[in-house]
């Protein structure tokens, strides 16, 4: 049953990476400055989001929906609407997260960590992550609809807890479209957007703890 | 450097909160046993002060044989273990959860909320308290598991798949 799994596994594998093309330096170099330039010039997101978790070996998936804003400089609002109510705020030095009547407050300012965590996260939400060099090894590939970056935690550890992280880049407008967290059993965590508005007025008060 | 992330992650997915459970009395009949073949749960487990919440799927995979896994609300998986008669497999567990007297735990615990049997070797290190609310259908809507002797308490609100 093992091997027929692992030969399933690789050759499932090869009809993905089939269908990507690695990319040349030069486009390499020339996606990261459009990214760049994107993340520069976006001040605020909002956008719907779908999350679903994957569980291979299980043929199973839990979907969650929720609502996510974004605003310069480093205010984010990540709502679970279902099924059930979650709330993570970040907001500056500060974080909140909320499930159902128990609220968590950290500190960001006075931890060294969770400066490091809250980086990824915007990082991966503006897609500026795929020049983490510190902490990330990281390809670029294409596919039809996408610029594909794959990166790789370069602790061990870390990779262990959040397995790799995809970032899908709309081709069009370079904006991060949807990200897998994938782990080294082949399950994933996706995460797509959708009804996207850039730079739209979003009051201080939603990111409010 | 390296390890702050790690560190970070723990503490991310890691927030205080403690209640109490009464003990109803085992062994208890368990719902996860006769057709039972999947059921998915809204959870909170609090561990030593600290509390993780997330979604738990128990799936049976064979004849005896459970797949159990919970996840935080943003997709980590927490842990992922199998349960058989006898024996029990830890496919995943959270780095600072991944000890030896941890593993054997969840063992006892899944083993007793699962298969519905108690040890005979009962003491108050060695025993944990099943609470049931009963719901509209043959389901409990929520199962509370509380094991004073490490003070682990674990939630599974019942949810449709």
């Amino acid at each position: 049953m093992d091997k027929v799994m692992i030969i399933l596994f690789i050759f499932l594998s090869n009809m993905t990476m089939s269908q990507q093309t690695q990319l040349t330096e030069k486009e390499t170099r020339e996606i990261k400055q459009k990214v760049r330039e994107m993340a520069f010039m976006t001040r605020t997101i909002e956008s719907d989001f779908v999350q679903e978790k994957e569980m291979n070996v299980l043929a199973e998936k839990i979907t969650s929906r929720g609502k996510f804003l974004f605003k310069k400089d480093k205010m984010l609002r990540w709502e679970y609407l279902t099924p059930f109510p979650y709330l993570i705020i970040i907001n500056k030095d500060r974080m909140m997260v909320k499930d159902e009547d128990k609220e968590n407050h950290i500190n960001l300012q006075s931890s060294k960590v969770f400066r490091e965590v809250n980086n990824i996260i915007m990082g991966a939400i503006q897609g500026t992550l795929l020049d983490d060099v510190k902490n990330f090894s990281s390809t670029l590939l294409e596919s039809k609809n996408h610029y594909i970056c794959k990166l790789i935690p370069l602790n061990p550890k870390l990779k262990e807890s959040l397995g790799e992280i995809w970032l899908y880049f709309n081709k069009s407008d370079f904006m991060v479209e949807k990200l897998e967290m994938r782990d080294a059993s082949g399950d994933y965590t996706r995460i797509t957007f959708s009804s996207k508005k850039i730079n739209q007025t979003i009051p201080d008060e939603k990111f409010a703890l | 450097m390296k390890s702050l992330h790690f560190s970070g992650l723990v503490v991310l997915i890691l927030t205080l909160g403690c209640s109490t459970v009464k003990d109803l009395g085992v062994p208890w009949e368990s719902p996860f046993t006769g057709s039972f073949e999947k059921a998915l749960f809204k959870t909170s487990l609090d561990i030593m002060e600290n509390h993780i919440s997330g979604y738990t799927l128990i799936k049976k995979t064979a004849d005896s044989a459970y797949h159990i896994v919970f996840s935080n609300e943003i997709g980590m998986t927490i842990y992922d273990f199998e349960l058989f008669p006898e024996s029990f497999k830890v496919n995943y567990l959270f780095g600072p959860m991944y000890k030896k007297v941890m593993i054997k735990i969840f063992e006892r615990d899944f083993r007793q909320l699962i298969y519905g049997f108690i040890y005979s070797r009962q003491n108050f290190f060695n025993k944990t308290l099943i609470k049931v609310k009963k719901g509209k259908d043959a389901w409990p809507s929520e199962i509370m598991l509380y094991n004073p002797g490490i003070k682990m308490e674990m939630q599974l609100q019942h949810m449709t798949l």
